[in-house]
């Protein structure tokens, strides 16, 4: 690597820490990241001083929604920014920068924390870092697995994209036309009478487990595109058909084969079945694309054990494949991957005038430049 | 490749030779001298052939995955059984069996000098390291350029898209275009989806020849214009698809949307 | 006695046997049709007519295809036979591939051709066996049995007809390339596409 990333080291030091704030979504996360100088790699990776989150949970049935969601952000941050500088037992005038979500994601949520960000700044005369959030997940799945230059799969709420490394950009080779995964196994669930607690997309897994007949749904992938709308629709029809008083004779209830009824633990079995089918050939197209034979998952579906599974198995089948996940801790949305990759921008000298940290629901993973890679 | 796909295609076609030719996410393709059911087949090339398999994948389930393999297996065939009828240069088909994935289809190309095998792509490459500056934006190259658009705007004069096309996805044979490789294709009367069809090869021929792009792209969208021909209607089709080329490069071939 | 012994690269064990009668007499033809609805074991064979058999190649084929189908469970026929009419049809329908393919006793002479595929066999005297057999079925002092030859078959077919059938009326045709080639690519996608 030719880049240099310590241009901006502190005399006297030889080391970065960065706190970063998120809360685009229902999360909110503070983490404290610590980045000896030099080259980042095997030998130097970062060190997780502390990372904290608090998650907006909702009553079963509902969605969280912005307002509320970002009150919850507002009653929350300060008290998890303090916890999160005495875990890592430093205090504000140690830090290098304050990095913040810029976007995409929920506008008022977003608000609330980079105004929490823009306080502390100004309180401790630090500069601040935007961050995209797709990038941060990429940043700190790849500190964190040592993948070196994989194929991403980003799936999440609000994300379904597969991203890969090109000449300074995480461009984006294919992504959702409608809706994105996580929204449509919410609105699945929502669709089937799914318990939300603790989370629509989990229990969907484990109702999947017991399904045992395959009920084909439609399948649209398109290059390394994919559409997940048309799934919604069918299910729609099929479960109201399911549940209705006076039921109605519909052949796509009944297994051909066994002449069995089809069962909600069914349609979860096949629900999955066919949308990670989906995700993991467009992740595998990307790959052959770029020629890499590396794959990281990011995001909260990302825990998803049989999505996990498949993508292990299409792996398998490539030359010298390898396949990287992260836990739960890095998975779902947290502070510290904003941290992380924000501390990265921050020692290639990006960092924004007050006036420019302005949060945007739409911003592009392959907006942003990313400098401190050279490969 | 692994082991597992070399051993699947050797268990549904015993005895065939096969020579990888390419590997993608979806197929592999092959070549053979072995003609599946005569010995004097009335093609260009009566002696080699292309075999196109889309294996299983062990990630899908079975049903899922017999469903998918027969359907883009028949889609390619009729797609290029279409080409064939509106007389667009591409491969013919010898057989198929789409059950199994598998498409026996006619080979197209020579040999080039450095070895390689005469796709658009690595005609121009070899152009590009033998001749000189001026020699490789010269007649001969130009002719092949505006072949190539022609046969790009015959293909969506038909409202057919290919939906991958690179300069490796087009093939010379005698100096004339044939295009190949139809797993992502389509059918389309919209402009957007000629455009972004446009666009894709616009793009893949910067990053592959970006010394000459400008000149290339110039003559392939000369070519392309040619094919829409004189007539007032179809006129109207070209600038409408010229209209929305413009719209996708501004934006890129992804619109924007919520993350 | 003229017959074609074929066997397919991908299926040694088989061997296809194909021999061509022109100038089969109605009344002839009509015992076959009956014969063969009643299933008689000594008709056991495929009977073509070669009113849209374009060429040896599209003939072959569909043999192959049929063998295919039939080798992998993808048949749509019952019998070998049946299913090799089928596959000569660009319609997806049994009963209106037999029409078009079938024994055609609807004229006062007509050409035949006879299929059988058989386990291999690596002596001829079978196969000529065989002919002698099918010879006693279809030769009258009218017909005769005759070489399997694309120029024959060429000048038989009513191309009208045959465009119609294979919907190509719209397909375009180039001047300069022969078309009786360009004709065989067709029907041959036209068949493999079949129902899809």
């Amino acid at each position: 690597m030719t880049v240099d990333l310590d241009k901006r080291l502190r005399p006297g030091r030889d080391y970065y820490l960065a706190l970063g704030l998120e809360g685009s979504a229902n999360k909110l996360g503070v983490g404290i990241i610590r980045h000896g100088v030099g080259e980042p790699g095997p030998h130097n990776s970062a060190q997780v001083l502390s990372n904290v989150r608090d998650t907006y949970i909702t009553p079963p049935g509902e969605g969280f929604l912005p307002r509320d969601t970002a009150r919850h952000h507002r009653h929350w941050v300060v008290r998890i920014i303090k916890r999160a500088l005495a875990d890592a037992g430093v205090c504000g005038r140690d830090l290098d920068c304050i990095c913040f979500t810029q976007g995409p994601g929920m506008g008022a949520p977003l608000q609330s924390v980079v105004i929490a960000a823009r306080t502390l700044a100004q309180l401790w005369n630090l500069p601040l870092v935007g961050v995209n959030h797709c990038v941060g997940h990429i940043e700190m799945g790849r500190e964190i697995t040592g993948a070196q230059n994989p194929v991403v799969l980003y799936v999440s709420g609000g994300n379904t994209q597969i991203i890969a490394y090109s000449r300074q950009r995480y461009r984006i080779f294919g992504e959702t036309l409608d809706i994105a995964i996580g929204n449509c196994l919410d609105r699945f669930a929502r669709v089937l009478k799914i318990s939300n607690d603790p989370a629509p997309g989990y229990n969907i897994e484990q109702m999947a487990k017991k399904g045992r007949h395959l009920v084909e749904l439609p399948y649209t992938v398109k290059g390394m595109d994919i559409s997940m709308s048309g799934i919604l629709q069918y299910v729609d029809v099929l479960a109201k058909d399911m549940f209705s008083s006076t039921p109605k004779k519909n052949k796509n209830l009944v297994d051909q084969e066994s002449g069995e009824l089809i069962t909600p633990e069914d349609l979860c079995f096949s629900l999955q079945e066919s949308l990670y089918s989906m995700l993991v050939e467009i992740t595998e197209r990307a790959m052959a694309h770029v020629q890499s034979n590396q794959v990281l998952i990011v995001g909260g579906v990302g825990s998803n054990e049989r999505l996990q599974e498949m993508m292990e198995l299409m792996v398998n089948d490539r030359k010298n494949g390898s396949i990287h996940a992260t836990d739960e801790r890095f998975c779902i949305d947290n502070g510290i991957m904003i941290a992380h990759a924000g501390l990265l921008s921050y020692r290639m000298g990006q960092t924004k005038e007050l006036k420019d940290t302005v949060c945007t629901q739409r911003f592009r993973t392959d907006e942003v430049w990313v400098n401190w890679r050279d490969d | 490749m692994t082991d597992r796909v070399v051993q699947l295609v050797e268990d549904i076609l015993p005895g065939i030779p096969l020579q990888v030719v390419s590997q993608g996410a979806e197929a592999v393709v092959f070549r053979t001298g072995v003609h599946p059911y005569t010995a004097h087949p009335s093609l260009t090339n009566p002696n080699q052939f292309i075999i196109k398999y889309r294996p299983s994948k062990k990630y899908r389930h079975p049903k899922i995955d017999a469903s998918i393999t027969k359907s883009r297996t028949a889609g390619e065939v009729k797609f290029m059984h279409r080409l064939a009828k509106a007389g667009i240069n591409a491969p013919n088909v010898v057989s198929a069996d789409f059950k199994r994935g598998l498409i026996w289809m006619e080979h197209l190309g020579e040999v080039l000098p450095s070895g390689e095998v005469s796709s658009f792509k690595n005609h121009l490459w070899s152009v590009e390291r033998t001749r000189s500056p001026d020699e490789c934006v010269s007649e001969d190259i130009q002719r092949i350029c505006e072949q190539v658009g022609q046969l790009i705007g015959q293909l969506h004069h038909n409202d057919m898209i290919h939906g991958d096309l690179t300069s490796s996805n087009i093939v010379l044979q005698k100096k004339v275009p044939y295009l190949i490789d139809f797993g992502l294709s389509s059918y389309s009367g919209l402009a957007e989806d000629k455009a972004v069809d446009l666009y894709v090869l616009e793009r893949a021929i910067q990053s592959t020849h970006s010394m000459y792009a400008y000149k290339y792209n110039q003559w392939l969208l000369k070519g392309y214009e040619a094919a829409y021909g004189t007539n007032k209607q179809n006129r109207r089709k070209y600038v409408e698809v010229m209209g929305k080329l413009e719209d996708v490069r501004q934006r890129g071939r992804k619109r924007s949307m919520l993350g | 006695m003229v017959f074609e012994k074929v066997v397919f690269p991908s299926y040694p064990h088989k061997t296809v046997f194909i021999s061509v009668f022109a100038n089969v007499p109605k009344n002839v033809l009509s015992v076959v049709k009956t014969k063969l609805i009643e299933g008689d074991p000594n008709y056991e064979l495929c009977f073509l007519n070669t009113n849209y058999i374009i060429s040896t190649e599209y003939l072959y084929s569909a043999i192959y295809k049929a063998i295919l189908n039939f080798e992998t469970g993808q048949s749509k026929a019952k019998t070998l036979n049946t299913e090799i009419i089928f596959n000569l049809s660009p319609v997806n329908n049994i009963m209106d591939a037999f029409k078009r393919f079938g024994v055609d006793d609807s004229q006062d002479q007509s050409n035949v051709i006879c299929i059988k595929v058989i386990d291999y066999v690596s002596d001829g005297n079978c196969l000529e066996d065989l002919n002698t057999h099918i010879s006693k079925l279809l030769h009258t002092d009218a017909s005769q049995n005759i070489p399997l030859q694309d120029a024959y078959l060429f000048k038989t077919v009513d191309i009208s007809k045959f465009k119609k059938i294979f919907k190509l009326n719209d397909a375009k045709l180039s001047e300069s390339e022969n078309l009786q080639i360009q004709l065989t690519r067709l029907a041959i996608g036209a068949c493999l596409i079949r129902g899809n």
